[in-house]
């Protein structure tokens, strides 16, 4: 198997538009924009009991890693962290919710780890963006990779074209 | 049965995105066919000889486990592997109590390593076809046998009955090796 580039495959979460957005953060400041989900793509979780919201929720994310990972592959890259920021918790939601998620992958996913980071301004609006962990661990020199890399993703999150577009799914899983 | 050299696997998944990332990652190694739901996965297997399933567990309608069990009842040659998201522990316990799983793969998996999942697969289908034939021709070698001395078609003098069913003996044995 051939070695691949590492990456830190990072995605957004944009709880003004309800999508995320997934995109690899390499060791040399490039960045990599790879797809971006469609608006309302994690709305449904405000129809949801709690349990559900946090399943809904864990699933679409889930599903954000795995195509990134798909799409990195393609590239001869791999994550060797995934990485979450959001710009605010879950609108709409127990304000537990975001910490249900972010302790969730944090816990279970370990190879590679799992990071989960909340912007301090409550959107992505400010720069540079000042995060806090919520969950999980990062190393000294992913965490540097991270810092420098993720002005130009958020830069690059503003232009759709950049993106890759993933359709709604055609009904909300159960 | 599959005359070609790649294995046919179906995968399923209700997010045709996903599905034509795994065609696009998957295509090259095996002959693939893909489903949207549970019911179009079905009717596929009622059309041609599927060696291994992959689906996803959390699908609207029919689940993947649902999937299975129906799978694993009309086609049980056919190797079953789910898939889901991390952490989905209800899509986990349904899953592993439907029995009959080869693998439960969770997402997000990494590529290559998919690929070599779906191959140990494979070779898993090879090699239970490989003991289903030599059960039938030791089965059949065995009533023949059984056939013969019934009849007294046997003798020790007549090796034009007798060598063919040596022969075949031998061959038998030769085989059963692999599955002792």
């Amino acid at each position: 198997m051939a070695e691949k580039e590492p990456v830190l495959l990072t995605i957004l979460i944009d709880t003004r538009r309800m999508r995320w957005l997934a995109g690899g953060i390499g060791f040399d400041k490039q960045v990599f924009p790879l797809l971006a989900s469609q608006d309302d793509d994690l709305a449904g979780y405000r129809s949801m009991e709690f349990d559900e919201q946090a399943s809904f929720l864990r699933h679409r994310f889930c599903g954000a890693l795995q195509r990134g990972c798909d799409r990195l592959w393609g590239l001869r890259k791999k994550a060797f962290q995934f990485v979450f920021l959001t710009d605010s918790v879950f609108p709409g939601a127990p304000d537990e919710l975001t910490d249900r998620i972010a302790d969730h992958l944090a816990q279970w996913m370990t190879n590679p780890p799992v990071v989960f980071f909340s912007s301090d301004a409550g959107s992505f609006d400010v720069s540079p963006v000042a995060v806090t962990r919520l969950a999980g661990d990062i190393s000294a020199e992913f965490s540097t990779a991270f810092d420098a890399g993720l002005p130009a993703l958020l830069e690059a999150a503003t232009q759709t074209d950049q993106w890759e577009q993933v359709p709604l799914p055609k009904v909300q899983s159960r | 049965m599959s005359t070609g050299t790649k294995h046919p696997i179906l995968i399923v998944d209700d997010e045709p995105d996903v599905l034509f990332s795994l065609k696009g990652l998957l295509r090259h190694d095996f002959e693939l066919y893909t489903a949207e739901s549970g019911e179009q996965a079905l009717e596929i297997l009622r059309q041609h000889t599927i060696h291994v399933i992959m689906t996803d567990q959390r699908m609207p309608g029919m689940t993947g486990a649902q999937l299975v069990r129906q799978a694993r009842t009309l086609y049980p040659d056919a190797v079953l592997i789910v898939f889901t998201g991390y952490a989905d522990i209800k899509a986990v316990i349904e899953a592993i109590n439907t029995g009959g799983l080869y693998r439960y793969i969770t997402k997000p998996w990494d590529p290559d390593e998919l690929i070599d999942v779906l191959q140990h697969a494979a070779k898993r289908y090879d090699e239970h076809a490989a003991r289903v034939r030599f059960a039938h021709d030791a089965k059949s070698f065995a009533n023949d046998v059984v056939q013969h001395v019934e009849a007294g078609d046997l003798n020790g003098d007549d090796a034009a009955a007798v060598k063919p069913l040596v022969d075949r003996g031998r061959l038998l044995a030769s085989q059963a090796d692999p599955f002792l």
